[in-house]
């Protein structure tokens, strides 16, 4: 008796409930009871999806990153190779370029020859080169077409070679616009012609070569650049500033261009 | 039954229902809860278990009072019918008799949701595969119950 009561008021508790009114509007546009449910579900299987997802990609990145770093380090080694072939190479030209200047018909005694020390204090002022044998003082040294200076002492294995930039160095130069023959007097960082008079047509922008009235067939090398002329009244000789074209301190190896025996 | 079987079998049930079970928009969708139902008719209080699943489905479908009625009512009727007439300890009368079950529920269903909101998604496919799965996962209760 008692269980038939319970049923009876689930019955009419149940068959009341259908009569209570829910969201009609929403239900008659669309029914779908299931709508949030399955908005759910779908966040929940994109969230799976994306962290499958996310995990492939993570492991693929992985790989691909382990597989760039060897790589990197195949192209770092790649890029020392290279920039030391870079400057053997830049070196060669440098020689190249000094002999080309040389005449072979004059058979001039040439070697190439080894920088081994250069001025620390900066100011280019020599630098050191290995001996052979052969070099003597007043050997003259060039690279790149350029002058370099000259063996002021020789050792047994090396030789000193005063530069354009060494204030004790003085040679004779040539102008190349006007053909005039100057003394030229070394110094850092500009050198200078001591003996330009007043009347001499020396303008800034002349190149001035290296001349040796020894050897005429000694090739003539550049020495610098004229950078500024002071043409002061009262002075008999004028200020001519030059600047060196040649770098002692990038040259690996240098060209010295010996007397003819 | 078990409580303890009931409560594992309840939770399981749940889980299928809300996130695996259900149909894409149209109606019938599988009521998982009704072979839960089903298996404990034999239990005085079958009809306040299916009357408060039924609550439970309602509220998730925002539905209410229609899986509620139709659970209550044929679980009644269902008591009744087999104090009457059938053995229910025959295991071969217990599909059919639950098949027929859940097709009453869903049609009872389909129809107090067209008489209410005078708009309802149904397909016959859907609704065969969602007859089919309730089936299945009726004989797998059923198996889970007999150990």
């Amino acid at each position: 008796m008692r269980l038939n009561l319970l049923y009876l008021f689930l019955l009419i508790i149940s068959l009341f409930s259908i009569f209570i009114p829910t969201q009609t509007s929403y239900i008659l546009i669309k029914y779908n009871p299931f709508n949030y449910i399955n908005s759910y579900r779908l966040s929940i299987y994109a969230f799976g999806r994306d962290l499958i997802s996310n995990y492939v990609n993570l492991l693929n990145a992985q790989k691909e990153n382990a597989l760039l770093k060897k790589k990197l380090a195949y192209y770092e080694t790649f890029i020392n190779e290279l920039s030391k072939c870079q400057n053997e190479s830049r070196q060669l030209y440098y020689i190249s370029n000094s002999l080309s200047f040389i005449n072979p018909s004059t058979n001039p005694n040439i070697y190439v020859s080894k920088v081994i020390g250069y001025d620390l204090s900066g100011k280019k002022s020599f630098i050191e080169i290995e001996n052979n044998g052969h070099i003597k003082e007043g050997d003259i040294v060039s690279s790149n077409g350029y002058f370099v200076g000259i063996v002021s002492k020789t050792y047994k294995n090396t030789a000193y070679v005063m530069t354009v930039y060494n204030k004790k160095f003085h040679t004779l130069v040539y102008d190349y616009a006007t053909g005039d023959t100057y003394i030229y007097k070394g110094g850092y960082p500009t050198g200078k012609i001591i003996n330009a008079s007043s009347r001499d047509n020396i303008n800034v922008g002349d190149l001035i070569y290296f001349r040796s009235l020894k050897n005429q067939e000694i090739p003539y090398l550049l020495v610098g650049k004229v950078i500024s002329v002071n043409r002061a009244k009262n002075l008999f000789f004028l200020n001519v500033i030059v600047q060196p074209l040649a770098n002692p301190n990038i040259y690996d190896f240098v060209v010295v261009v010996g007397n003819r025996k | 039954m078990n409580k303890k079987y009931f409560f594992l079998s309840f939770i399981v049930l749940f889980i299928l229902e809300f996130f695996l079970l259900e149909g894409s928009g149209t109606y019938p969708f599988p009521e998982a809860f009704l072979p839960l139902v089903f298996l404990s008719i034999e239990n005085p209080y079958a009809p306040l278990k299916a009357f408060l699943l039924g609550v439970l489905m309602d509220l998730s479908a925002n539905t209410f009072g229609i899986f509620t009625f139709s659970y209550t009512f044929y679980t009644i009727l269902a008591r009744f019918l087999f104090s009457y007439t059938i053995d229910f300890e025959d295991d071969y009368l217990k599909l059919p008799a639950f098949s027929v079950f859940d097709i009453l529920v869903k049609i009872t269903n389909v129809a107090i949701i067209y008489i209410k909101y005078g708009y309802i998604r149904i397909g016959f496919i859907s609704f065969a595969m969602a007859v089919l799965v309730d089936c299945l996962i009726f004989l797998a209760l059923n198996m889970f119950y007999k150990k």
